[in-house]
């Protein structure tokens, strides 16, 4: 089925993989087949699909020449981020014949192609902390009374933020502790504290880094809303994720 | 010390500098007797040239033990010195009087008692620059002869205001009389200041400050302004509070995990850890004896009150009562706490070792409870109108007074121990 591809449409393969990831594959077909200068229809399954957090999955080829082509399958398997592709249907024998691209001299252009791929997987940018509509944009997470147990409803939030910063470990973030006023206020700065560590030890479990992260215990001292009732208190007694480097 | 009221005997200067200072920075507190007690021991102070008597007066009374008798209207009592006759002593209803003179060498006071008519103490306090303190002193004699406890009225307040809207916010460490005359700031920031902790000899205060951007120890010479930080480790540097000798701090850090007690030693910065306990572990006052230290810790669940000596050991629950007890302040066996009542945050006052306590606050969210170094007061952080103001109450809460700043919140107050 397959037949020649030059060196420039090998280089645009894994954006088009890529691609087909998130736009489905009868799409991509109905576009390929619009595009008449593509001289191969590539008939790629999805079976696996986008597998966030998961480091089993890696971009392989049935016939191992796409790994071949991409310089090498281990380094993709070794990635964190995954691209799970079932690509028994690639034919692509042709890919694996061409030695160029496995040559030394392409390594470089490989490995970015392989970033352009990954990036591509990734739900979430940098540039989703400055998106209003982006769950990123939730950094404040609330507590109930006297307690440092994160809830619920917001693991979603910090899951998220997680899988930026796991996926970007030059990224740095300052988690700040705050209680609500009632109590005394060298107490509610401990308790503050242990908020933010809360935070910071779930973050830790979804592989954020400790060098990425620093924590700061406000107490009672730098109240979000200044009155003095549930409403406000419900408000005060938080974690606020402030990006260091973004 | 830079405005001293030399001429506090000047109505009209008090009137003048009132106006002269801005607003907020050098602002006195404005001070409101809103309790007195009705059954103390009766006294009337005769007026002094200068009103030192409105001074020791207003001393006397906050002390919960004392109720004023004052001079009819066209009354006149004799002049200092002179003795008061039969017909005089039956007319006042009072048990004592006081009469003072001032002079060039200073303000001297007599007491009379009106049972017998007899003079049964006489001062001399020497003039000090700061002329509201030499009737505080006066007071202080007058009170210990009295009541044979020892006069703390001649002493300071430290507190934390707070000025300004987020994110403009504006914290200030002050010192001032014990009467919120007389304030200095010792420290201006844009960050927190907070728990101002008096060095046993009066003339230093440990504080935290979060100006370097998270929480850092500091000690700072009230007269020098001169300052050093002595713990700025990673996490919480928290509730500084001076042992009894000055020679250590006991303070709150996190560096070891989690908040944990510990003692510095002020002179060779030696650290000592005292607690090893999951839960919280913070606030740590000093035993009357100095060999133990009383801290807040949440292990049974709760912030309650536990006692651990100060060479180590296990801790020992001391409250029971209630599911919130923090930030102990101890003189002689007298702690006074934090304690959550019927859904209100109240200072409590309790024995070392004894069970029960009595509550003396009645506010919502009453906290930093701070007593006088006799034990005969308590001065405290309350909220008005959701306003931060102090409030001095008396032991025996008879008595009770408010401070509020004239502009935004007051609050951490910390009663200085004796000063010379």
């Amino acid at each position: 089925m397959m037949k020649q591809l030059t060196r420039a449409q090998l280089y645009f393969l894994p954006l088009v993989l890529g691609t087909l990831t998130f736009t489905g594959c009868s799409q991509l077909q109905n576009k390929k087949s619009d595009n008449s200068k593509m001289t191969t229809t590539t008939s790629v399954s999805k079976k696996g699909g986008y597998r966030g957090g998961s480091n089993k999955g890696s971009l392989s080829s049935g016939t191992g020449g796409l790994s071949g082509l991409l310089g090498g399958g281990s380094d993709i398997a070794g990635s964190s981020s995954t691209i799970g592709l079932d690509s028994q249907d690639i034919s692509s024998s042709d890919l694996g014949g061409n030695s160029k691209v496995n040559g030394f001299g392409e390594d470089a252009d490989a490995q970015a192609a392989i970033d352009a791929l990954m990036a591509e997987g990734k739900k979430h940018t940098p540039a989703d902390i400055s998106n209003p509509q982006s769950i990123l944009a939730q950094r404040v997470i609330y507590f109930d009374y006297d307690q440092a147990t994160i809830l619920e409803k917001y693991k979603s939030i910090l899951a998220a933020h997680a899988e930026l910063l796991a996926n970007y470990p030059e990224m740095r973030i300052r988690l700040e502790g705050h209680a609500d006023e009632r109590g005394s206020r060298e107490y509610n700065v401990a308790l503050s504290e242990r908020r933010a560590e809360t935070v910071r030890q779930y973050l830790s479990f979804k592989n954020v880094g400790s060098e990425q992260m620093e924590t700061v215990a406000f107490g009672e001292e730098k109240p979000l809303v200044p009155s003095h009732n549930d409403g406000a208190w419900n408000k005060n007694r938080r974690v606020e994720i402030n990006y260091l480097t973004y | 010390m830079t405005h001293d009221n030399k001429h506090w005997f000047t109505p009209v200067l008090i009137l003048l500098v009132a106006f002269i200072l801005p607003n907020g920075a050098l602002a006195e507190l404005e001070l409101h007797i809103s309790k007195s007690a009705g059954d103390g021991i009766p006294i009337l102070i005769a007026p002094i040239s200068g009103g030192a008597n409105a001074i020791i007066d207003a001393d006397l009374k906050r002390s919960g033990r004392f109720t004023s008798v004052y001079l009819k209207k066209g009354a006149i009592m004799p002049a200092f010195g002179v003795r008061l006759s039969p017909t005089i002593l039956r007319a006042i209803k009072a048990e004592y009087i006081v009469r003072g003179r001032l002079t060039k060498a200073g303000l001297d006071v007599e007491l009379t008692d009106t049972s017998t008519g007899a003079r049964v103490a006489s001062y001399r306090i020497a003039n000090v620059p700061n002329r509201r303190r030499m009737a505080h002193k006066a007071a202080d004699k007058i009170f210990e002869r009295i009541t044979r406890l020892k006069g703390a009225f001649d002493t300071r307040l430290a507190y934390v205001t707070v000025t300004g809207r987020r994110p403009n916010k504006h914290y200030r460490l002050y010192i001032a009389d014990s009467d919120g005359y007389n304030p200095h700031v010792i420290l201006n920031s844009d960050q927190p200041i907070m728990s101002p902790s008096w060095s046993p000899n009066g003339k230093q205060l440990a504080y935290v400050s979060f100006e370097s951007g998270k929480s850092a120890i500091y000690i700072q010479n009230i007269f020098s302004g001169k300052k050093r930080m002595i713990s700025g480790r990673t996490g919480i540097n928290g509730a500084p509070t001076w042992s009894r000798n000055g020679s250590q701090i006991a303070m709150s850090l996190s560096v070891d995990g989690n908040s944990e007690i510990y003692i510095l030693s002020v002179y060779n910065g030696v650290l000592k850890r005292l607690t090893n306990d999951r839960s919280i572990d913070t606030e740590p006052a000093w035993s009357g004896d100095g060999r133990s230290i009383v801290f807040t810790s949440n292990r049974g669940g709760a912030a309650q009150l536990y006692k651990v000596p100060t060479y180590g050991g296990k801790a020992k629950r001391m409250t029971f009562v209630g599911n919130y007890n923090s930030a102990a302040d101890i003189v002689g066996n007298k702690i006074a706490l934090v304690r959550r009542h019927g859904g209100h945050f109240r200072i409590a006052i309790m024995q070392m070792g004894g069970a029960g306590a009595d509550i003396i606050s009645t506010g919502r969210y009453d906290e930093s409870p701070s007593l006088a170094p006799n034990g005969t007061m308590i001065a405290y952080a309350t909220q008005r109108k959701g306003r931060g103001k102090l409030v001095v109450v008396s032991d025996n809460g008879k008595s009770k007074q408010e401070l509020h700043a004239p502009e935004g919140e007051v609050r951490e107050p910390a009663w200085s121990p004796y000063i010379r």
